[in-house]
């Protein structure tokens, strides 16, 4: 579907920024006048910036001169920018939210074996002596580091008795 | 005057001081030469980990970083054609045919010297602008350190090569997501959906590992593959030759180290525009321009000299401003507020001790570096063969058992993640990530001086406009809007010539 000459998908990174500013405008508009001065400045700026992206991203001349002039870079796909698999993408946020999930429920030194361990594993599934040794010995390093040197008492995560 | 330079020299005399200097210097040079990784990635790493150590310590692993990271990607971009870090590309366009005539070892001794005297000339600079920042920076009130945190920030979007409008809205993000917590001024709560942890608001740290460490490890495990190819069997030797390769060129090596020093002055712009700068008028200036990307030795010295010399100065506008003008200096920043230092005036004051030991680490990182990295050149080639998959996992695990570390508060990891996919998406949506940075640095400062300033002024706008460095900086600052339109029509008007397009890595 066709927006202004521009495929619907390509407003949404700029549509996305205008609802978060729009939404932050509201909340600012619930605090008390002195609170607000700044946050409701960088508000409503923000809003006209985002308004701004979105225009420059509608098809025809307009569009085209404020690309330009703004954001010239927005004319060319970048190398970086080429599409990626849902697979890829998949792993690689996959990858954080376990990270970030181990770590709250079971720990430092858990999380440190299983996702190296698991990521190895994803990546490298026959060779998974070689992985049980990396994830073993990065575990290990990551105990030496901070239990040892720097004296720390490493979060055992919810399951274990950790708080958060 | 001499006495902070001589107490910051005192400071670093320790054996524990130079261990961790060496330690700093060696990580720089793997993390340098290994793309993907750089500097910033290695900071956002040692950051939390720098917790437990003195703050002189501390600064001297950085420095041992910061001064170390371009010998490492200077490394790669001689031997593999892959520029460790972005500045060193501009090293790949004669440095790899040097290596594949055989004189490797020719290129990597002249990179090694001509980092060493950028790195003393940068550091030097530092050294005589920074009492002169200092004189600067104390005649400065709320609405001049209001409008100059606007023109920092005015200046990174900017610099964002061609995306400053993109540049401009990550800006205005991160400072809404800097106002999350207690309000300095009036002491409300805001933006906190009743959590208690974001009373404080957005740690920086976490914020910054997830930004960059994370972030970068995400795209590292997508990319997978082997970092770069094998540098085979080439020949490393007349390295001493090379040594003394920059004494002879010296015109080459002083015009590289100056552009390095005034371009990292100016926060946002870099070290790919300081090298890519040098590379270019030295081509303009030889009497042999067609030698150029065939293997001419200069071709190596003129950026090399540049990027180090960058350093140095780059840290002017952190330290003395508290505005960092680049992802590393953004880092930097944050290991500087984690060890009780706040840059801007009162830091120029009250820590020369540390800022001068930082300098004097900096300096010897610069020089020590070239003879550390000559010494692993061949182990440092090995390391940008790690496949990136088994390399990703590690670091990006061990990122996030720092973040937690900072303060032992486990929501770290949690906004650690955040905005590691925060930044990925904003890397593939086309948004510069480092303004969310700055404003996440400067949004604090930016409301508390806009109070103080109404508050100055009972209410009106006029004080900004009425001050003679307001205006200087308002005039700036609408330089720096124009400048991307003016860039454009004149990149439009006129064609744009690039040395050697189909010699640039990717």
């Amino acid at each position: 579907m066709k927006i202004l000459g521009t495929p619907a998908i390509r407003y949404l990174p700029a549509a996305i920024v205008w609802l978060f500013a729009a939404g932050f405008l509201a909340l600012t508009y619930q605090l008390p006048e002195a609170t607000r001065a700044t946050p409701s400045l960088v508000g409503w700026v923000t809003l006209g910036l985002a308004t701004l992206d979105i225009l420059s991203r509608t098809g025809g001349e307009l569009g085209a001169a404020l690309m330009r002039a703004v954001n010239p870079a927005g004319l060319k796909d970048r190398p970086e920018n080429q599409p990626v698999t849902h697979k890829d993408l998949a792993s690689g946020i996959g990858l954080i939210v376990a990270l970030v999930s181990s770590f709250v429920i079971l720990g430092v030194l858990p999380t440190t074996a299983i996702i190296i361990f698991g990521a190895l594993m994803i990546a490298y599934r026959a060779q998974w002596i070689t992985n049980a040794i990396i994830a073993a010995g990065a575990t290990l390093g990551v105990w030496l580091l901070f239990a040892v040197l720097l004296r720390l008492q490493l979060f055992p995560g919810l399951a274990f008795g950790g708080v958060l | 005057m001499l006495t902070p330079w001589i107490d910051g020299f005192e400071s670093l005399l320790h054996v524990q001081q130079i261990v961790f200097l060496c330690l700093g210097m060696l990580m720089g040079l793997i993390f340098g030469a290994v793309p993907g990784l750089g500097g910033t990635t290695a900071l956002a790493l040692l950051l939390p980990l720098t917790y437990g150590l003195d703050s002189i310590t501390a600064l001297a692993l950085s420095g041992g970083v910061m001064g170390a990271v371009p010998m490492g990607g200077s490394i790669s971009a001689i031997l593999l054609n892959t520029p460790g870090s972005a500045p060193n590309a501009a090293t790949c366009l004669d440095g790899y045919p040097l290596a594949q005539q055989g004189k490797a070892g020719l290129a990597i001794g002249a990179a090694a010297s001509a980092n060493a005297v950028g790195g003393l000339i940068g550091t030097i600079s530092l050294l005589v602008v920074l009492p002169l920042s200092k004189m600067l920076v104390l005649s400065f009130g709320p609405p001049e350190f209001f409008l100059l945190s606007i023109l920092g920030l005015v200046m990174v979007a900017t610099a964002s090569r061609g995306k400053m409008l993109r540049g401009l809205i990550a800006g205005g993000v991160g400072l809404m997501l800097s106002f999350i917590g207690f309000d300095q001024v009036t002491g409300t709560v805001r933006y906190t959906f009743g959590i208690q942890y974001l009373w404080d608001g957005v740690h920086l740290v976490p914020a910054l590992i997830g930004l960059f460490a994370g972030a970068e490890m995400i795209k590292l495990w997508m990319k997978g593959g082997s970092i770069s190819g094998g540098a085979g069997h080439t020949k490393i030797t007349k390295i001493s030759a090379g040594l003394f390769e920059t004494f002879r060129h010296w015109p080459t090596v002083l015009r590289g180290s100056l552009i390095g020093t005034v371009v990292g002055a100016i926060p946002g712009v870099g070290g790919v525009v300081a090298s890519f700068l040098s590379y270019s008028l030295t081509v303009q200036v030889s009497k042999d321009p067609e030698s150029f990307g065939k293997g001419n030795i200069q071709g190596v010295i003129a950026p090399e000299a540049a990027i180090n010399a960058k350093d140095g100065s780059a840290l002017i506008p952190t330290i003395a401003f508290g505005i960092p003008g680049g992802a590393e200096m953004a880092v930097f920043l944050g290991i500087l507020v984690l060890h009780g230092m706040q840059p801007g005036p009162l830091m120029l004051i009250q820590n020369q001790t540390e800022i001068y030991g930082l300098i004097w680490a900096l300096t010897a990182a610069c020089v020590l570096a070239g003879a550390l990295g000559i010494l692993f050149v061949r182990p440092l080639s090995m390391v940008t063969l790690v496949p990136s998959k088994k390399l990703a996992p590690i670091v990006m695990t061990i990122a996030f058992i720092g973040s937690w570390a900072v303060d032992q508060t486990v929501e770290n990891v949690i906004v650690s993640g955040v905005f590691a996919i925060l930044g990925y998406t904003m890397s593939r949506l086309d948004y510069p990530r480092l303004p969310i940075v700055i404003s996440l640095v400067l949004g604090a400062g930016v409301e508390r001086n806009f109070h103080q300033s109404l508050a100055m002024s009972d209410g009106s706008w006029g004080i900004f406009f009425t001050r003679t460095i307001c205006m200087i900086l308002l005039a700036c600052i609408a330089t720096g809007l124009f400048l991307t339109p003016a860039r454009s029509l004149i990149g439009r008007l006129f064609t744009k010539q690039v040395a050697f397009p189909e010699r640039r890595p990717a």
